[in-house]
């Protein structure tokens, strides 16, 4: 007890030092939860971004070969208990041209070929559609920055039905086909027949001075068909626009009906047994994807369960058909696994953070080792007169490390108190200072964030705590060791 | 009559193979109740002695036998004894009078009196126990004069105050034996005479043994033995009253 009472009346007595150490961790502790979190943060939002649409698990196949018996693959998966929907999908990569007044511009995008209904059942699809008044905003005020997909409501099954409908691209046909036919007035004829197929271009193709191409306008598409290597082209009307809030998918990448994409790649297999069965009928696809009612405890056994039961029978009856169709092999995947670069991405940075924590919390074991050793040479002669009175050794070495604890735990739990309530008011924080100074210290134009992104985990406060704790402890066990140590006579004679 | 504490052949060398040995096999018996003083020149290693026989220092050959009250250390070797046991005895058997007085500058008066007592107490004593303490140390203040200054600093002491604060730290846990190293050695002849005076009268009333290194030609001369010590080693001894 009377050790406790000591090693109070020692920090007491050179409170600016103790004190100026407690600040020191504090402001340690403060920077490393502040720190922690925004990286957290900006991490849980990087993925969720990295991740954009996919889907918890994809069922895919081998190139060239794509995915045969996709329906009947997706019936047979979306009867798992625990799968929640199922989505085939077409992916290519697909050279973009379009009529402009300054001649044809050309570029690359990626052609996701969905079946619009299902598709919003595997991933936020429905979240990144615009509506068309949401839509007519946006352009009618480039400027201003596009509501998160988030901060927006999901379109509704009749509504993504509708935008992907043939009433709706009459509609958008029959409002810009002046402007567009005055580049092309010869395919003027051949669309009043038969209109090209709908598709939904990224936001960031509409609008700004990169452009490629504006609403109501018609597009061509060339790719090449992966099962016969022949160039394809098709023409492609654009009846909407996404936003994901990653910029490059905003950029770079377009929806398409299924159907229209199986047809614009040519993706139909005659060689297939049993044809006539598929609702797709005869297309192969790229892959399905699968969404399940948890992504953590479910991707493993669904995706064993896939690979070991469902699709062994797919390609027992590839070999037993007529012709075989060669090299069939399905797998399954996990987003995670597919997005896995990117993905790493994030994960250093985390490792940095982590380095950063332990650098910082040597830091407070120096400063508290500081405090600690001057404080010791300072009670040198005290050390000597406790012994003399029959201290122990052991209990000259616990009034420092009391002294050490002290500090290190006022200053975790002010650091605490702080660092909590700045993550908290974080974004206040911010608007104060950039309407003081005009600096913004998170320009949303760069991270594509409004707002400072903040997430406080339980694991890494007890991690924090944990460095921090055990800084302070090892920086408080050599000089408490060594006042132990001191033989009482040559302590009381020290100047 | 067996001493309360014989030292036996004590050698002592502050740097082994470097330097002479600053005691040289010394012996010296301390019996029950009687007031020995050790005199010699400066430099001759009379508080070196002081500290081998109060645990304070570690000898570098030679015994310290127990003799006193506490019967499980009786005719130990006590510089033998692990650190924990040496601790109690110098909390509980031994007290400390030093030149400059030793007094924890945190701490006030009344607790640095209190000192070895508090240092026993476990949380229980701590906190039922401690107004008995300072009740105990506030006594020991009153014997020695100091009451008014329970609760000063030491540094807002005089010289005699902090001494007599040092003494009654000293006797709080009424302890067998009082080594006093120089206690006068700082003060002026008024107030070493009322040092004196307190330190014999403190012997009569509780029959404690001191051990009195002193250069003080007056203090030396009314104990009851003294030793003379020359180069490490004891030259005379002198009983001026009658035997102990
Ligand atoms: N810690 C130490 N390290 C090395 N030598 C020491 C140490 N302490 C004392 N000495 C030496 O040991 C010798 C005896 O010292 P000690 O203090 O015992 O003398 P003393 O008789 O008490 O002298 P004084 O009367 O001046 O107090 C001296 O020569 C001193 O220089
Ligand atoms: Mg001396």
């Amino acid at each position: 007890m009377y050790l406790l009472f000591l090693a109070r009346r020692y920090l007491l007595a050179r409170w600016i030092m103790s004190g100026a150490a407690v600040v020191a961790v504090v402001l340690a502790v403060f920077t490393l939860i502040v720190v922690r979190s925004v990286f957290q943060g900006f991490g849980d939002q990087m993925r969720a971004m990295v991740r954009g649409a996919s889907s918890d698990l994809i069922v895919t196949a081998v190139k060239p070969m794509n995915l045969p018996f996709a329906e009947e693959i997706a019936a047979d998966i979306a009867k798992l208990p625990q799968v929640t929907g199922v989505a085939p999908y077409v992916e290519t990569m697909a050279m973009f041209q379009a009529q402009t007044y300054a001649g044809p511009l050309t570029d690359y995008l990626l052609v996701k070929g969905v079946d619009p209904l299902r598709e919003a059942d595997v991933g936020k699809f429905a979240g990144y559609l615009l509506r068309e008044e949401e839509l007519a905003r946006i352009l009618s005020n480039e400027d201003k920055p596009i509501p998160r997909p988030e901060d927006r409501a999901p379109l509704t099954k009749e509504e993504i039905a509708r935008l992907f409908g043939a009433e709706h691209r009459d509609r958008i046909w029959q409002a810009h086909k002046d402007r567009y036919l005055r580049y092309a007035p010869e395919k003027a004829a051949l669309w009043e027949q038969r209109l090209p197929p709908p598709v939904i271009l990224g936001i960031q193709a509409i609008i700004g001075p990169g452009r490629l191409a504006s609403f109501g306008s018609v597009i061509q598409l060339t790719t090449y068909s992966p099962q016969r290597g022949e160039l394809r082209t098709g023409e492609f009307l654009v009846v909407g626009a996404f936003h994901s809030g990653l910029f490059e998918n905003d950029r770079r990448s377009l929806y398409m009906p299924l159907g229209a994409a199986c047809e614009f790649i040519d993706l139909y297999d005659p060689d297939l047994p049993d044809t006539d069965k598929f609702a797709a009928g005869g297309w192969r696809v790229s892959g399905i994807q699968v969404a399940l009612r948890d992504y953590r405890s479910l991707m493993g056994p669904t995706s064993r369960a896939i690979e070991s039961e469902i699709l062994p029978r797919y390609i027992q009856r590839i070999l037993d058909a007529p012709a075989p169709v060669g090299l069939f092999r399905p797998y399954t995947e996990s987003w995670e696994g597919r997005k896995r670069n990117l993905l790493r991405a994030v994960e250093v940075e985390k490792g940095i953070v982590t380095l950063i924590i332990g650098i910082v919390d040597a830091f407070v074991g120096a400063i508290i080792f500081l405090i600690l050793t001057l404080n010791v040479i300072e009670k040198r002669r005290d050390i000597g007169i406790l012994k003399a009175a029959g201290s122990l050794s052991s209990h000259v070495f616990s009034v420092f490390i009391i002294h050490g604890g002290a500090i290190c735990i006022a200053g975790l739990a002010l650091g605490f108190l702080g660092g909590l309530a700045f993550c908290e008011h974080i974004n206040a924080i911010h608007d104060v200072i950039y309407a003081w100074t005009r600096w913004r210290l998170f320009p949303p134009d760069i991270y594509y964030m409004d707002r400072i992104p903040v997430a406080i985990k339980l694991r890494d406060l007890v991690m924090i705590t944990g460095f921090t704790v055990l800084g302070g402890f090892l920086g408080s066990l050599l000089p408490a060791l060594w006042a132990a140590r001191q033989d009482p006579i040559g302590a009381i004679h020290s100047e | 009559m067996t001493p309360i504490l014989a030292g036996r052949n004590i050698v002592k060398c502050y740097a082994p193979g470097r330097e002479a040995e600053v005691l040289k096999g010394i012996s010296l018996d301390v019996y029950q109740g009687e007031i020995l003083a050790i005199v010699g020149p400066s430099g001759v290693g009379k508080s070196t002695l002081l500290n081998v026989l109060g645990l304070l220092d570690e000898p570098n050959a030679g015994e310290v036998r127990y003799g006193g009250r506490e019967a499980r250390f009786r005719g130990c070797d006590l510089t033998a004894l692990p650190e924990s046991k040496q601790g109690w005895i110098r909390n509980r058997l031994f007290g400390f009078v030093f030149q400059m007085y030793h007094l924890l500058p945190d701490l006030n008066v009344v607790e640095n009196v209190a000192l070895p007592l508090l240092m026993r107490a476990g949380p229980r004593a701590w906190f039922h126990g401690r107004a008995a303490i300072r009740r105990r140390a506030a006594d020991l203040l009153e014997q020695v004069g100091i009451e008014a200054r329970a609760h000063a600093r030491p540094r807002e002491l005089s010289g005699g105050e902090k001494q007599r604060a040092a003494i009654a730290r000293a006797l709080i846990a009424q302890p067998e034996i009082v080594f006093c190293d120089e206690p006068t050695g700082n003060l002026d002849t008024a107030t070493s005479a009322r040092i004196v005076a307190l330190l014999w009268r403190l012997n009569k009333n509780h029959g404690t043994t001191l051990v009195i290194v002193t250069h003080d030609r007056d203090l030396a001369h009314r104990a009851d033995r003294r030793l003379y010590m020359v180069d490490g080693k004891f030259v005379k001894e002198e009983r001026p009253a009658a035997v102990p």
